[in-house]
């Protein structure tokens, strides 16, 4: 990603332009994508929906007859209830640390399954800030980094998933992922995301998830074909399933902690 | 078995064309040719003569050698911007004779002037070893105010540009990795400054160039697609003089002159970019950003005597990108000892040491940094044996021992366990024969033979992984060991048929083994590649090249014309499973689909060489795809190097003696490229959905440039000129890249994204010399 907006920054001194285009895409045939998790203490929700055309604004196609099911690896299994629009949720069983799950979902008798450990949660333990000079600086107005801490399990080999929330946006405004090979035998880890910055007048809230080593793998591949600004270059590809070959999405179990956070005047 | 039968019968034939050359009583001409105002060697001199029925050229040396029978002879020395000298001898015994030839604009009332032999491209055997020289760069338009030989061959037929800016470039469907890049015999590793956009080639130190794109000679090896055989300059042998150039990105001086008058010489260039200064002076970016870039040639040339002459040649060169404490850099270093011998007037003998490095640093500040890299230490010999007038003979060997460091990740933090992507080690040799025989007076043949061998040592793991990726088995060689053998068998057939003296007709074949694979995440090349050897798991590559081509001179020679089709297969061309990451990625040979390719193209060209006018016309039609399995259900699907058309169209206008004008416009096809087909929702983003990879194309690519040129009065000795160039003079918004996301402003939407790099760049540069 550095060497990236490295590219970015002198294509920009050299008058770079980017403008939004029309362009013609086949229209692949609907297929189906899941996308389920269970978190701690919470139960299991199931979203099954179908692809649609890539220029589409309208709502996509949802499966709502299938089968969903979730077990855990003590042998408890319950059955998910559609509640409308692809939706399936859970009532019953709940998510516990150490338990691997493993989702069922059976569409049209062809049945998909993927399984997902939660692991020791991670604690937010102090949330900072620092200023950040920027990459050639874009505007006048200042901008932060965020210093975090978080809580490491060394024994475990545990992964990170952070998602920054600008202002009390819906959605994340970006994410990233961390892996225990960088932070080996340490209780606590600290570290600075470059990727994400903000300003004096943001409201920053940080989730961290802790996450087993598929939903690690499928968030950096999803990360790299979500976020292609400046690269491009490199083939994309659709993040691989822990459901089965041939389908989209995925399946994570996992725990999280939040944390929010302002610039304090001086 | 086969292997070993095939060379006897090789080596047979050789026995056989040795024992042909006898009857008539004969003596050897030999020596060098020199530009009489500089004392630098020429390279491909033509010499013949009056009968036009012997001739030969200088070598890379400017060394000729020619046996023709005893008695009066007159023989002519010809090149390209010089004059054509005569000379008289009676041959009673073996003769050296040094020429110094004058260039055409300083007009001395010597010996003779005659037309140079015009029609060189037409008894040339060499199938399409273009040759260029810095004359011809010269007055094409240049990029940000430089000169570049990498974007100059890239509007030449069959050689094309990956990506706009990049240097990069793919010959007749080969990948970047495919083309030996050579600096004075030192393979150069990366060739681009600043993220591609000018070459490491410094123009006022090269000499000249020759690209092979097919019937490539067998003293060449060890890349797939091509060789770029760059010289640099010697230095002058007789009177001290510089040049220099001062321009908007960057300013470049060489100094270059006698130590011993006609005995030793030097020349010393060096460059700087100063990009930085100038984004820093228009407000683009920080006080504290540092991007430039800097290199440096020099060379040492010593003649010892008529026998022996040494050379000494290195190239320097650093790119440096930092914002604070954070920062990048990368860079080449090559050195070059080279020994010329003469055994005999008809046996020369080229010695060479040489070392080449690549490598690129990441400096995280507090956090670590990262390097990665590779170094290559080579012993090469190379004689040259001018047999009898039909027969010339080039045989060698070479080895190279090359070291990869695939990538290290440091922490500062000592807490913090480092990530080590295990060294590498390999040794690469070869032994080459070739023969270039005359078959009467119109049809001669260069044939010629390479074994190469590659070795790759401990310590080290050779491990196997299933299909996900996931370790099955190590097995561990210590330090010296060998871990993996590869051999490499590699015929080249080059034949030349001279129909009459406007006309030939050249086909040649070739096999090429390449050991050595860039690991990169992109087709145009980047900095961060890595570069790995042929293992266990990867298998080199293998390329079979045919081609024919018919050569053509109209008008007294004042225009040539070719036309060319090849048709090549690839074997263990090289691509990778979906979402591979290749930095620092320990398993990266897991991840690593190999497969074939094929690739077959019509190329045409028209060139007027003389008069006012002066350029060229280049087409290409081709067609380049791979068949790999684990990509797109093991069908053939486009590469990304396929380009249907390519055309180029240069010319150079001189309306005076001081100014002159060029202009060229490229158009290509764009790239094969990997678009969703539709999308769809997870964990609240809009996630594209691709169904095939490269089933897309980019937008076409076109460009109109221009650049005038104004030479200065002459003041004395000191000589300047000025040149003013536009880049993308109409302004088209070529696509660098087309992203998919979602809208910033409603995350439900989704569109695309053209990012253009340069609209209308104009640049100028002031160039003096003395």
């Amino acid at each position: 990603m550095f060497f990236l907006s490295l590219s970015m920054l002198i294509g920009g001194s050299l008058q770079s332009c980017e403008e939004v285009i029309d362009i013609d895409l086949n229209d692949a045939d609907p297929k189906l994508s899941i996308d389920g998790q269970i978190t701690l203490n919470e139960t299991a929700t199931v979203q099954l929906s179908y692809t649609t055309s890539y220029f589409s604004e309208e709502e996509p196609q949802y499966e709502e007859s299938a089968t969903v099911s979730i077990s855990d690896s003590e042998g408890n299994s319950e059955t998910l209830i559609h509640k409308g629009k692809g939706l399936y949720e859970g009532s019953l069983m709940r998510g516990q640390v150490g338990m691997e799950y493993e989702l069922s979902v059976t569409v049209e008798e062809k049945t998909y399954k993927g399984s997902s450990q939660i692991l020791t949660p991670t604690e937010i333990l102090s949330l900072g800030y620092e200023k950040f000079d920027g990459f050639g600086g874009s505007g006048d107005e200042e901008e932060y980094n965020l210093i975090i801490t978080l809580k490491n399990n060394p024994n475990e080999e545990n992964y990170f998933l952070i998602k920054y929330y600008l202002n009390d946006e819906e959605k994340e405004d970006t994410y990233s992922v961390w892996s225990h090979e960088y932070f080996a035998n340490e209780e606590t880890i600290e570290f600075t995301p470059l990727r994400f910055s903000f300003t004096k007048e943001d409201v920053v809230t940080l989730v961290a998830y802790s996450i087993d080593e598929g939903t690690y793998d499928y968030y950096s591949q999803l990360e790299e074909i979500i976020d292609q600004e400046g690269g491009g270059s490199s083939t994309p590809f659709n993040p691989e399933s822990n459901m089965g070959e041939n389908i989209l999405g995925y399946f994570r179990a996992w725990s999280f902690d939040k944390q929010t956070v302002q610039i304090e005047e001086e | 078995m086969d292997f070993k039968r095939q060379i006897w019968a090789v080596l047979a034939l050789f026995f056989l064309i040795t024992l042909t050359a006898i009857a008539q009583e004969k003596y050897t001409i030999s020596g060098e040719v020199i530009d009489a105002e500089t004392g630098e060697a020429l390279i491909g001199v033509t010499i013949y003569t009056a009968d036009k029925t012997v001739g030969t050229m200088t070598n890379t040396y400017g060394f000729y050698s020619l046996t023709i029978p005893k008695g009066q002879q007159t023989i002519f020395y010809s090149f390209v911007g010089y004059k054509t000298q005569q000379r008289q001898i009676n041959l009673t015994a073996n003769q050296s004779i040094k020429i110094q030839l004058q260039t055409n604009q300083t007009a001395l009332n010597e010996v003779v002037v005659s037309a140079e032999k015009k029609d060189k491209n037409i008894a040339a055997t060499q199938m399409t070893g273009e040759k260029l020289d810095m004359k011809t760069i010269d007055k094409l338009p240049v990029l940000f105010g430089e000169r570049d030989v990498l974007k100059t061959i890239q509007l030449l037929p069959g050689i094309s540009t990956v990506s706009e800016g990049g240097n990069g470039f793919s010959v007749r469907g080969g990948s970047i990795d495919q083309n030996l890049i050579l600096l004075d015999e030192a393979p150069v590793y990366s060739a681009s400054h600043l993220m591609g956009f000018f070459s490491v080639f410094n123009a006022d130190a090269i000499k000249g160039m020759t690209v092979y794109k097919s019937g490539i000679p067998a003293n060449y090896g060890g890349r797939a697609a091509s060789v770029l055989d760059i010289t640099m300059r010697d230095g002058n042998m007789k009177k001290f003089q510089g040049a220099g150039g001062i321009g908007l990105l960057a300013s470049r001086l060489t100094l270059e002159g006698p130590i011993i008058q006609d005995k030793m010489s030097f020349i010393v260039s060096g460059r700087r970019s100063y990009a930085d200064l100038m984004a820093k002076g228009a407000n683009q970016i920080d006080g504290d950003t540092q991007m430039y870039f800097y290199d440096l040639n020099a060379k040492l040339n010593w003649k010892i005597n008529d026998n022996n002459r040494l050379f000494l040649s290195g190239y320097f060169g650093k790119d440096d990108f930092g914002f604070d404490d954070l920062g990048m850099d990368w860079g080449n270093t090559t050195a070059t000892l080279r020994w010329n011998h003469l055994f005999s007037s008809q046996l020369f003998s080229n010695t060479t040491a040489l070392y080449s490095e690549y490598d690129y640093g990441f400096n995280f500040g507090d956090n670590g940094s990262m390097s990665s890299g590779i170094k290559d230490i080579s012993l090469k010999q190379d004689f040259s044996w001018y047999a009898s007038p039909k027969n010339t003979l080039k045989f060698g060997l070479n080895a190279t021992y090359h070291t990869f460091y695939p990538g290290e990740f440091l922490f500062e933090d000592n807490s913090i366990s480092d990530i080590k992507v295990a060294e590498k080690q390999a040794l690469e040799s070869s032994i080459y024969i070739s023969n270039e025989q005359k078959l009467g007076t119109q049809l001669t043949l260069d044939y010629g033979l390479r074994a190469s061998m590659f070795n790759q040592f401990g310590a080290g793991n050779n491990t196997s992984y299933d299909n996900d990726n996931n370790i099955v088995e190590k097995e561990y060689f210590e330090k010296g060991e060998v871990m993996q053998s590869y051999y490499g068998f590699e015929p080249r057939i080059g034949l030349n048929y001279r129909m009459n003296s406007k006309s030939s007709l050249k086909a040649s074949y070739n096999r090429m083994v390449q050991y050595l694979h860039l690991m990169s995440n992109s087709t145009s090349g980047q900095p961060t590649d890595t570069w790995m050897p042929s293992t266990f798991n990867i298998e080199p590559t293998t390329v079979n090249q045919y081609s024919v081509g018919f050569f053509r001179n109209f008008m007294d020679n004042t225009f040539e014309f070719s036309a060319e089709t090849y048709y090549k297969t690839m074997n263990n061309i090289s691509d990778y499973k979906d979402g591979t990451q290749v930095m620092l990625n320990e398993d990266i040979e897991s991840y690593v689909l190999q497969g074939e390719g094929r690739s077959y193209g019509m190329e045409l060209y028209l060139k007027k060489k003389y008069g006012a006018f002066t350029g060229w016309i280049s087409y290409t039609l081709s067609n380049t795809d791979n068949k790999i399995e684990g990509i797109n259900n093991g069908d053939w699907y486009d590469s990304s190097y396929d380009k249907t058309h390519d055309v180029s169209i240069v010319t150079s206008y001189q309306f005076t003696d001081r100014v002159s004008v060029s202009a060229n416009w490229i158009f290509y096809t764009g790239n094969a490229v990997t678009f969703p087909s539709g999308k769809y929702e997870f964990d609240g983003n809009q996630v594209p959905y691709y169904t095939e990879r490269n089933g897309y194309r980019m937008p076409d690519y076109h460009r109109l440039d221009l650049n005038v040129h104004l030479e200065g009065k002459n003041k004395g000795r000191f000589r300047s000129s000025w040149d003013f160039s536009l880049y993308n003079l109409y302004n088209q918004m070529n696509a660098y890249t087309i992203n998919f996301r979602e809208n910033e402003n409603n995350p439900n939407v989704t569109e695309a994204v053209k990012l253009s790099l340069f609209g209308i760049v104009p640049s100028v540069t002031w160039n003096f010399k003395f």
